[in-house]
This record gives structure tokens, C-alpha cells and sequence, in this order.
């Protein structure tokens, strides 16, 4: 390894002691060799992980903030008291708009379904009537799969709605 | 830090201002210290941790357990804090250079170890000012919490590879202010 590259893991994984025994041993060899990276070491031990040592926590005014918070929360309950029931109503309707969202995608399916097996012109033979049937199905899961991971998409992340307002 | 029953936690998302208390009481010490870190202004870190408790109280009912408590709560913090320090930076730049002190002398040193308490205390917030605040985050939760860089991921949901490197950007900075030699390559 070239002394660059040893310095990129110095800075990381071995200052944070994150590496490998054998990755270790590696660096350790290079740094015993190199006067160079040596140096990079100390300094780098020196100005970016000692002054950190046994820092002092700060903190802040554990009473003061919770007075604030306990009258926000107070507040806040008393405006909710009128606006809790058009919230409530609000989610309602967006169940009922699932719901719907699910029925038109089955109605849906339903209709793709009966015009593959109406439509198929006649006369043709069995096998190609296979054919399309098969490529229609195989178009019909793409769809429904589709639909399927538009609904779910809002489900994952973090497990909360509170990341819609980091992301 | 004790965990804090899945019971507490659901009288809390009901409403039970005293099971939240609990909450505030348990993690009051880690959000105040990382959001002063970040924010660095007295003032404004306790407009941030309030903002923080309040997002926590507010969103409990939608926590469904899928994380830890405490990282749930560690993002909150981290992210309220790293938003209000970019939109500090932006607009406040300024203030900001000239202001950071504020949070830093706390209280007037009496005895030799108080004085080396407040030299550390200016050396870290010096080191930090030298960062950006997605680098600073970084550093606080490597240097001053002790996570590991697969912690630090999940609690900033970001790769693990973005973590090292900022975390190796934020030590060529703090490197090249100590020894200008060091500048950034
Ligand atoms: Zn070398």
C-alpha cells in the first residue's frame, strides 16, 4: 500500500480501532517502516482524538426546558381539542381511499383478464393462444406488483412518520 | 442508559405527561449534549432540544418499535440539530463566528481543574468550528458518544462509507488547523 492510502485508513478504521487483525498488523508493519506516516500518526493522534478525551458533558437547564415543554404540550392539547375531530375525519378518508385504491386495482385486473380471454382472435392455433395468455399474466403481475409497491412504499423507512421530515 | 419499558412508552403516546416525563428524564442528558455540540449557542440549543422533545411527544403514537427507543431518539436529536445548525450557517454566518463562546463559558472557572475544564471545552469547540455540520455530527457521535460507525449510520440513516468519509474530511480539517502543513489535498 502506498502511503496515501495507509494514511486514509490511519484517519479512520485504525485511529477508531474499527480494523482487522490482519488489516491491523498490515498498517502497524507500514508505520514502523515509513518515518513519514509515523509522523502523520502522531499528529493526527495529537489533533484529532486526544483533545476529545475526557471531555466535559455540557448540558443544559434540565428544569428550565421542561417547564417550556410541559406549557407547549399544554397548549397545543387545548387547540387539539377542536381540531382532533377533523383530523380524525381526515384519516378516515384516507383509509376509505385505500380501500377504494385496492378495489379499482382488482377491477382492473379483472378486465385485463376477461379481454385477454375474449379478445384472443379465433382460429388460432393452442399454442400461441398459450403464448399470450402466459405474456398477459406475466403483464398483469408486473401491474399488480406495481400497484402493489406503490401503496407499501410509504411503509418503510425508519418505522415512523417522523421521517418525512428529514429525508 | 436504561431502557424505558414499551408501557411507558404507551401511556406517553396517549398523552401521560408524567410517563413522558420519564422519557425527557432518561435521554435529557444525551440530547442536550449532542444539540449543544451541533448548535453550539446556549440559546438556541434549548430552542432545539424543546423542538426535539416536542417532535418526540408528538410523533410516540407512530412509533412502532421497529427501532430502538433510544436510536429513534438519537436521530430526532441528531437531525433537528444538524438542520438548525445548516440553517444557523446559512444565514447567521457571521453571528455565528463571532458568538460561539456563549456556550462554551458556561460558568466562571474557580479552581485549576475548572480552567482546564474550560481550555478543553474551547479546544473542542474550536476543533468542531472547523467543520461543517454533517462533519461535526460525525465527529460528536464518534468522539464524544463512543458509537461505532455502523451506529453512527443508522442513526443518520446514511451508508457507512459516508461516514467514514466524512469522518476522515473532518479530521484533515481539525489536522490542518493544528499544523497548517496538513491542509486539505
Ligand atoms: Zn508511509
Amino acid at each position: 500500500m502506498k502511503c496515501k492510502e495507509i494514511q486514509e485508513v490511519l484517519l479512520t478504521d485504525y485511529l477508531d480501532g474499527m480494523m482487522n487483525e490482519q488489516n491491523r498488523r498490515e498498517a502497524e508493519a507500514h508505520l514502523s517502516s515509513c518515518v513519514y506516516c509515523k509522523e502523520f500518526m502522531e499528529i493526527a493522534m495529537e489533533s484529532t482524538v486526544e483533545p476529545f478525551k475526557n471531555a466535559p458533558k455540557l448540558s443544559l437547564s434540565h428544569e428550565k426546558i421542561w417547564q417550556r415543554i410541559k406549557e407547549e404540550i399544554i397548549s397545543e392539547e387545548k387547540t387539539a381539542a377542536g381540531a382532533g375531530f377533523l383530523s380524525e375525519l381526515a384519516s378516515s378518508f384516507k383509509n376509505i381511499f385505500a380501500v377504494r385504491m385496492a378495489l379499482a386495482s382488482a377491477i382492473v385486473a379483472v378486465i385485463v383478464v376477461a379481454a385477454v380471454v375474449f379478445l384472443n382472435p379465433v382460429g388460432q392455433n393452442q399454442t400461441v393462444k398459450n403464448t399470450t395468455s402466459d405474456e398477459s399474466i406475466q403483464y398483469l403481475a408486473s401491474i399488480i406488483d406495481e400497484l402493489s409497491s406503490t401503496t407499501t412504499e410509504e411503509e418503510e423507512g425508519y418505522g415512523t412518520e417522523i421521517e418525512k421530515y428529514f429525508l | 442508559m436504561s431502557e424505558i419499558s414499551g408501557d411507558i412508552v404507551n401511556k406517553a403516546a396517549k398523552g401521560d405527561i408524567k410517563a413522558f416525563e420519564s422519557i425527557y428524564r432518561e435521554y435529557f442528558e444525551f440530547v442536550a449534549n449532542v444539540v449543544l455540540r451541533i448548535v453550539k449557542h446556549t440559546d438556541d440549543a434549548e430552542d432545539v432540544a424543546q423542538e426535539v422533545f416536542m417532535t418526540i411527544y408528538r410523533n410516540l403514537k407512530t412509533f412502532r418499535g421497529e427501532s430502538a427507543l433510544k436510536t429513534w431518539i438519537y436521530r430526532i436529536a441528531i437531525n433537528t440539530a444538524i438542520n438548525h445548525a445548516k440553517k444557523l450557517s446559512r444565514e447567521f454566518r457571521q453571528i455565528l463566528e463571532h458568538g460561539n463562546d456563549k456556550a462554551v463559558a458556561h460558568s466562571p472557572p474557580e479552581d485549576e481543574d475548572a480552567i482546564k475544564n474550560q481550555e478543553n471545552k474551547k479546544m473542542i469547540a474550536r476543533l468542531l468550528d472547523a467543520l461543517n455540520p454533517d462533519q461535526r455530527a460525525c465527529i460528536v457521535l464518534r468522539n464524544l458518544e463512543g458509537l461505532s460507525y455502523q451506529e453512527i449510520a443508522e442513526n443518520l440513516n446514511i451508508p457507512i462509507n459516508t461516514v467514514r468519509s466524512r469522518i476522515k474530511r473532518a479530521r484533515e480539517a481539525m489536522m490542518s488547523l493544528s499544523i497548517p502543513r496538513y491542509t486539505l489535498s
